[in-house]
């Protein structure tokens, strides 16, 4: 077994008002694991606990029972958060700082050298494709641009874990698709990444192992293709196949084994078809 | 592990400095408060029987008003602002506790208010100095109430600021409300000392007690900290307009209790100036007292800083 990047055991969640009263129970009891290397989506719909588990993950938030382990630490102990990078769900940055200043700031913040963080910065800036606004106040970013520097903001101190809150969230499709394939090359260099998103297909590109929350407790768990795939059904991918030959082969099986056949052309996705009308090269 | 700490409240300070000094607000104030001393010598505001009395009282006055009027703004913006837009728990999630983040927003508005001290003292002393040559030449021909090169100073140099402001974001792209502030402020400075190479008798005879100036600003500058640093607290668990509230209600509490222990004419004087005369209220006449003052405000400043402190480490932040 691989070495847990994140332990939660019977984590629960309860929000009281000012006289602490028990106002929802965000969380019911979770238990997760996510090993080295995992690209783990926490998914779910409104309400059901996400985004307070996070938060209790990144320790904002106190939990009401249970433990979470970060590294084999609790989740205030600034060893585990050294190691930490996170990418909150709106792209929460200082309008008065340039592009530049933002990534030193975190960079300041995170410990790093003035060196290190100077060529840090600067990296990351021509990696996000933002290095000819550096010197602009990203108060006047568009969306997709305010993302793309809190997303190099949470890369700057070189996380070992990488917890993004809705990563694609204000991103045109390309934009999304340069993320997932970072997403991918982090994943490849041992980055263990936790993220949760509302675009179910977004996770299901990248994700290996999925969590399904709802009312706050896990409704399903496990690796990605075993939770996805339809073990009733059996799909072969020919290439260039005429009409007759597909009947024939359809006629076969049919008679063969007594099934029932459906024959279509697959589809491109629609991200990958958009991608290559706007951008063919 | 100290390096670590003394970069992260350096750059949080530094964060929290630039926010201060970037809203359109704090351009305003800054610009009022140094206009604000040097034309009530010009438009002689109130009468106190001195002509240098008029330009400390108003740089004290605006430093208490503008400044603080400024500061407590600026700190709700840096602590509650980024409590509640999330700036914070970005900044939360890395290897640094929360008291070095508060500690570090709050001396950030210090710093802003220290900008805001440099404008205004100068600005006074160079009014006090309009105000003192202007004395000693209306003993000679009788007519001259002010030194008019000290008020041409004093009244031109922080508009002209604004404009060159104005000029930098325009071709250079600067932040406009952040340079201006610096600029507003430093031109004070700068003007004071043209315009004390320019005079053309020695310093000693415009009559200007500087440590009197020293301590008095001191003591003001001391209670604007405190301020600062229960706003600072306050606005980590309440909203701005009840920790704004609150701080009005002390404010106004404490300006009671001086008014009745003194029995100043501060509401007299209120309603007959534009700004309150805090000369006769409370400050200090020795160099102990002002001490004392100073000291009991830097330990208030400490006990609110470490309610803060306390205050933000319970906090949940959603």
């Amino acid at each position: 077994m691989s070495e847990a990047v994140i332990e939660i055991h019977n984590l629960k969640k309860t929000f009281r008002d000012f006289w602490f009263r028990p106002v929802a129970n965000a969380v019911n009891g979770i238990d997760l694991r996510i090993e080295r290397g995992d690209v783990f989506g926490l998914l779910g719909p409104n309400g059901s606990g996400k985004s307070t588990t996070i938060k209790m993950i990144l320790g904002l938030l106190k939990p009401t029972d249970g433990t979470i382990r970060l590294f084999g630490e609790p989740p205030q102990s600034k060893n585990a958060r050294k190691r930490i990078g996170y990418l909150p769900e709106l792209s929460y940055l200082h309008p008065f700082l340039t592009a530049w200043e933002t990534l030193r700031y975190y960079a300041d913040l995170s410990g790093m050298s003035a060196k290190e963080g100077k060529r840090r910065c600067d990296e990351l800036l021509e990696q996000v494709g933002l290095t000819y606004v550096a010197n602009r106040p990203v108060g006047g970013f568009s969306k997709g641009m305010a993302r793309r520097v809190a997303l190099a903001s949470s890369l700057v101190s070189n996380p070992e874990l990488l917890i993004l809150d809705e990563p694609t969230s204000g991103l045109d499709p390309i934009g999304t698709r340069e993320v997932k394939e970072m997403i991918l090359d982090l994943a490849k260099k041992g980055v263990t990444i936790l993220m949760t998103s509302h675009l179910l297909g977004d996770s299901e590109d990248v994700c290996t192992k999925l969590a399904i929350l709802s009312k706050g407790k896990v409704a399903a768990f496990g690796n990605t293709d075993e939770l996805l795939v339809k073990r009733d059904d059996v799909r072969f991918t020919v290439p260039n196949l005429s009409a007759e030959e597909s009947e024939e082969i359809s006629k076969y099986i049919s008679s063969k084994f007594n099934r029932e056949v459906k024959i279509d052309h697959p589809r491109v996705p629609l991200e990958e078809f958009f991608a290559a009308t706007v951008n063919p090269n | 592990m100290e390096v670590c700490f003394v970069r992260g409240f350096r750059a949080l300070a530094h964060a929290s400095t630039m926010e201060a000094l970037s809203g359109p607000l704090s351009s305003v104030l800054f610009l009022v408060g140094v206009l604000s001393v040097h034309l009530s010598s010009v438009f002689h505001y109130h009468q106190f029987g001195n002509p240098l009395r008029l330009p400390h009282e108003c740089g004290l006055s605006a430093l208490f008003v503008f400044g603080l009027l400024f500061a407590t703004s600026a700190v709700f913006r840096t602590v509650e602002g980024e409590l509640s837009s999330g700036t914070a728990s970005v900044a939360l999630v890395r290897p640094l506790s929360r008291s070095l983040f508060f500690c570090s927003k709050v001396f950030g508005v210090f710093v802003a208010l220290g900008v805001f001290l440099v404008g205004v003292f100068s600005a006074s002393l160079l009014s006090s100095i309009t105000a003192g040559i202007g004395q000693v030449m209306s003993m000679k021909d009788g007519t001259t109430r002010l030194w008019p090169m000290g008020v041409q100073l004093g009244v031109v140099s922080p508009i002209l600021s604004f404009f060159l402001a104005a000029a930098c974001n325009r071709f250079f792209q600067m932040r406009f409300c952040f340079t201006s502030c610096l600029m507003v402020a430093l031109s004070q400075p700068v003007a004071l000392l043209i315009a004390l190479s320019c005079m053309d008798m020695p310093f000693a005879s415009t009559g200007i007690d500087l440590l009197s100036v020293v301590l008095d600003f001191s003591c003001v500058t001391a209670a604007g900290f405190v301020f600062v640093a229960i706003a600072g607290a306050l606005s980590v668990r309440l909203k701005p307009s009840y920790a704004a509230g609150l701080l009005v209600v002390m404010t106004v509490f404490s300006f009671l209790i001086n008014l009745f222990e003194t029995k100043a004419p501060l509401l007299a004087h209120f309603f007959r100036t534009f700004l309150p005369d805090l000369g006769k209220v409370w400050m200090p006449q020795d160099f102990m007292t002002a001490i004392f003052v100073v000291g009991a405000c830097f330990c208030v400043t400490v006990i609110w800083l470490i309610i803060g402190s306390i205050l933000i480490r319970g906090k949940e932040i959603l």
